[in-house]
């Protein structure tokens, strides 16, 4: 079964072990530049999100890329880049809803995660369960558990 | 030239004429600095005349961070601000956290130096290498939050450090807070911000930290992690923050009318403690990099304050804090902690002069007129934040509020505050030994070179009934050498405090220096070896564990030489006199100051002795209580001789 990493934003206290962990895993040191991941502080909410591509069914920047660089993975199932195509054009970035195609000024590429060949980083280091790694079904059925207990807690509220 | 673990540079910001200048990291410097607070204190000792007024503009501030910040080391957030206080008139060098340091390493930088005094009111802006004195005149008369808020619209993911109006007033109890999640600066920070029409500092960055052996940092990275998932405690530290301890806390720090009763903790556990506290909304952050995060935004949910949120490092601080001001619910402990914050008020010296106050007039020594007609009512939250905007603008009596334990001495003269307080070097102490026990903290208050404080290093005797193997647990993670040990637990009282508080004040140095989080959550991971792995893997230094305890020392050394040639010395490191007085409970029972272990009382004469042995630990003049020239010239503090020799 294939598995998904899912985020969930409640958990998420913004550490940013997440992107530590992945520039350290991708690149031998630590930046926030340069990791496939991030946490956004949106203060207006009091919360942190973890932001990072999504693998979509669809990929849009798979679509424009001009250079046929996006393809999918057929071991992990991620989105990936070839840099060796990639003439850094961020069609990519520009089309991509969550913002997680970045530039690497140093390489001149265009980097996104991986899926680290199905073993996530940022996962390892998440302590805080705001990052999992679950197969496709549980995860559906995780997210559902979780809205029962919303709608539950909302009933008692109203029956109260 | 590539630096591994710094950022490698250095910036020099000249506020009176707006140069601002790179240069650097002095890397000999560095090395024999460690980073941090030791770097900070070695620069000042070279950039602040001795006898300079703390709030002209040529005492400079020094912010940055140590060589492990912004890396994956755990809990690595520390920042340091160091300047020469004007609430003590020592230099310290103060903790903060969240994201200001980190980030500031991203821009590429370990420190920033400022010097002199803005025309106007101005903030910092580094973004990368685009540095920018800019206009702050929207934001002066903010508090906190709205000028913290207003520079997150503006810059986005950053890090922000901050001053209120209590800044702006220059007030000796004013401190400066990071990104609403950490204070920064006790004892006046935000004043000599203030001083210098310094209002606040953006930083963010996208550069890089480099690690000089990736695989070797991994390891001792991966070992602290295993350590935080086997911890039966992280989810209830990361869902009530250190509200966990709160049975301890509140007995510790459970004291009113002036240190001299014990309330009945039972009535302040209904309606400000655990039982509250689990009723407040609560949203959990950490700071960057922390594996174990229990800083929080709470909200009231209900009463007088309902919808009220708070930003804060703990709510615990607060309802310790206003049951000395005979406070009465969760929502009131909120509003006091969240109007101080937003001020720039230190919470713990602020409740601790109004408890003066206050118990000055229940027995009789001041009336209203004595304090400008200031309303001297315990119990009301209305009287508290009247006298806080008083205190943060200066305003009548709070203009001698704003000056602490210094005002009040100027108005109702040097006696009775000596007398009848627990202030040492200036500032009262905040671990109270007649309650806990002389332990570590309670004692390293009296040695400490910035004024007593809540962080003490660490010692295993954090909280109470400690058992005497997790003190040398404790000693073995600090990196004691066995004749340390030996000589520290030779004492009929189990514990040598005065010799083993040297080993905390190390241990403390370490982390201050590195940018370790000493928080005792995050302390408790950490162990010698571990933090030895870590900068010597990142920076490509390499130190053992015994070479970066004796970097310690000579850090701590540094800090003390450097307020030495203030003037401070032995006297400085007295007992306050109230200690050899008792306490007495709610229900009439008389406390007198014991050991730790409550073995028996403890004179005047123990506590002497207790200081002539950490002077004599610490290689020191047990007469004078400052280093000789000796243990200077053996921690190659050559420079530091001469001002030994003006004494």
């Amino acid at each position: 079964m294939k598995k998904i990493l899912m985020i969930d934003p409640d958990k998420c206290v913004g550490c940013r072990q997440c992107a530590l962990s992945c520039s350290f895993n991708k690149e031998h040191l630590f930046s926030l530049a340069k990791a496939r991941i991030t946490t956004l502080w949106a203060y207006k909410i009091d919360m942190n999100v973890p932001m990072m591509c999504q693998h979509c069914e669809k990929p849009l920047c798979m679509d424009v890329c001009p250079m046929g660089a996006i393809s999918r993975s057929d071991e992990s199932g991620a989105i990936v880049i070839d840099p060796d195509r990639c003439i850094g054009c961020r069609m990519c970035m520009v089309v991509c809803p969550f913002g997680a195609v970045t530039w690497d000024e140093d390489t001149k590429c265009m980097i996104k995660c991986d899926l680290c060949d199905s073993d996530p980083e940022c996962v390892k280091h998440c302590l805080y369960g705001a990052l999992t790694w679950l197969p496709a079904d549980e995860a559906a059925i995780s997210r559902r558990q979780l809205g029962a207990g919303y709608l539950a807690e909302a009933l008692i509220k109203l029956k109260e | 030239m590539d630096y591994f673990g710094y950022a490698g540079k250095e910036l020099y910001i000249d506020l009176t004429d707006g140069v601002i200048e790179e240069k650097p990291l002095n890397l000999d410097m560095a090395v024999k600095f460690l980073g941090g607070m030791g770097i900070q204190q070695r620069l000042l000792y070279d950039l602040l005349k001795p006898g300079t007024d703390p709030y002209s503009p040529e005492n400079p501030i020094i912010i940055g961070s140590g060589p492990l910040t912004g890396t994956g080391a755990p809990g690595s957030p520390r920042v340091m601000g160091t300047t020469k206080y004007p609430e003590t008139g020592a230099i310290g060098s103060a903790g903060g956290a969240m994201r200001f340091g980190f980030m500031l390493k991203f821009a590429g930088y370990d420190h920033i130096i400022i010097t002199g005094k803005a025309s106007k009111p101005v903030y910092i802006k580094i973004v990368n290498d685009d540095v920018e004195i800019c206009d702050a005149t929207h934001l002066w008369g903010k508090d906190i939050v709205e000028t913290t808020e207003n520079l997150w619209d503006v810059y986005g993911d950053c890090g922000v450090i901050a001053m209120g109006q209590a800044g702006e007033h220059l007030g000796k109890l004013a401190q400066a807070a990071c990104d609403l999640g950490s204070s920064l600066g006790r004892g006046g920070l935000a004043g000599i911000m203030g001083s210098k029409n310094l209002k606040a500092l953006v930083a963010s960055g996208t550069g890089s930290i480099k690690i000089a052996d990736a695989e070797r940092f991994k390891k001792a990275r991966e070992t602290l992690f295993e350590g935080a998932k086997r911890y039966a405690y992280h989810g209830d530290i990361v869902r009530y923050g250190i509200m966990q301890s709160w049975a301890n806390y509140r007995v510790q720090f459970g004291y009113t009318k002036n240190r001299t009763l014990v309330p009945d903790l039972k009535i302040i556990d209904k309606g400000i403690g655990f039982e509250a506290y689990k009723k407040l909304g609560k949203t959990a952050f950490g700071c960057p990099s922390c594996f174990i995060a229990d800083k929080e935004i709470v909200e009231m949910r209900s009463g007088r304050f309902k919808g009220l949120k708070w930003s804060t490092a703990a709510y615990l601080n607060a309802a310790i804090l206003s049951t000395r001001l005979d406070l009465k619910d969760s929502g009131e402990a909120v509003k006091f902690g969240e109007v101080t914050d937003r001020l720039g008020i230190d919470q713990l010296g602020f409740s601790d002069l109004l408890d003066f106050i206050f118990t000055l007039h229940e027995q009789g020594t001041i009336g209203s007129s004595d304090v400008g007609g200031l309303p001297l009512k315990r119990g009301d939250i209305d009287v508290v934040l009247t006298w806080l905007e008083k205190t943060a603008n200066r305003e009548g009596f709070g203009n001698v509020i704003a000056d602490s334990w210094q005002g009040l001495m100027k108005a109702f003269g040097e006696d009775l505050i000596k007398n009848s307080t627990a202030v040492i070097k200036g500032r009262e102490g905040i671990w109270e030994p007649r309650i806990s026990g002389l332990g570590t903290n309670e004692f390293a208050q009296l040695t400490y070179p910035r004024g007593p404080n809540a962080e003490s290093g660490g010692s295993g005797l954090y909280a109470l009934n400690q058992p005497i193997e997790t003190v040398r647990r404790h000693a073995q993670r600090m990196g004691m050498s066995k004749e340390a040990i030996d000589r520290s637990f030779d004492s009929p009282l189990k514990i040598n405090i005065g010799r083993f508080v040297t080993s905390s004040e190390h241990w403390l140095a370490l982390f201050n220096s590195l940018g370790i989080c000493n928080r005792h959550v995050n302390n408790r991971f950490y162990h010698i070896d571990i933090i030895a792995e870590l900068y010597s893997a990142a920076t490509g230094i390499d130190l053992s564990p015994q070479e970066l305890i004796k970097y310690s020392e000579r850090v701590w050394n540094l800090f003390k030489m450097i307020n030495v040639r203030e003037g401070f010395s032995k006297k400085d490191d007295e007992p306050p006199g109230v200690w050899f007085q008792p306490m007495v409970t709610h229900e009439g029972k008389e406390l007198y100051m014991m050991d730790y272990y409550k073995t028996r009382r403890l004179t005047r004469e123990d506590v002497e002795q207790w200081l002539r042995d950490y002077y004599d630990e610490r290689g020191w003049n047990i007469e004078t209580g400052i280093p000789t020239k000796e243990k200077l010239l053996e921690l190659g503090l050559e420079e530091m001789v001469p001002s030994l020799q003006k004494k």
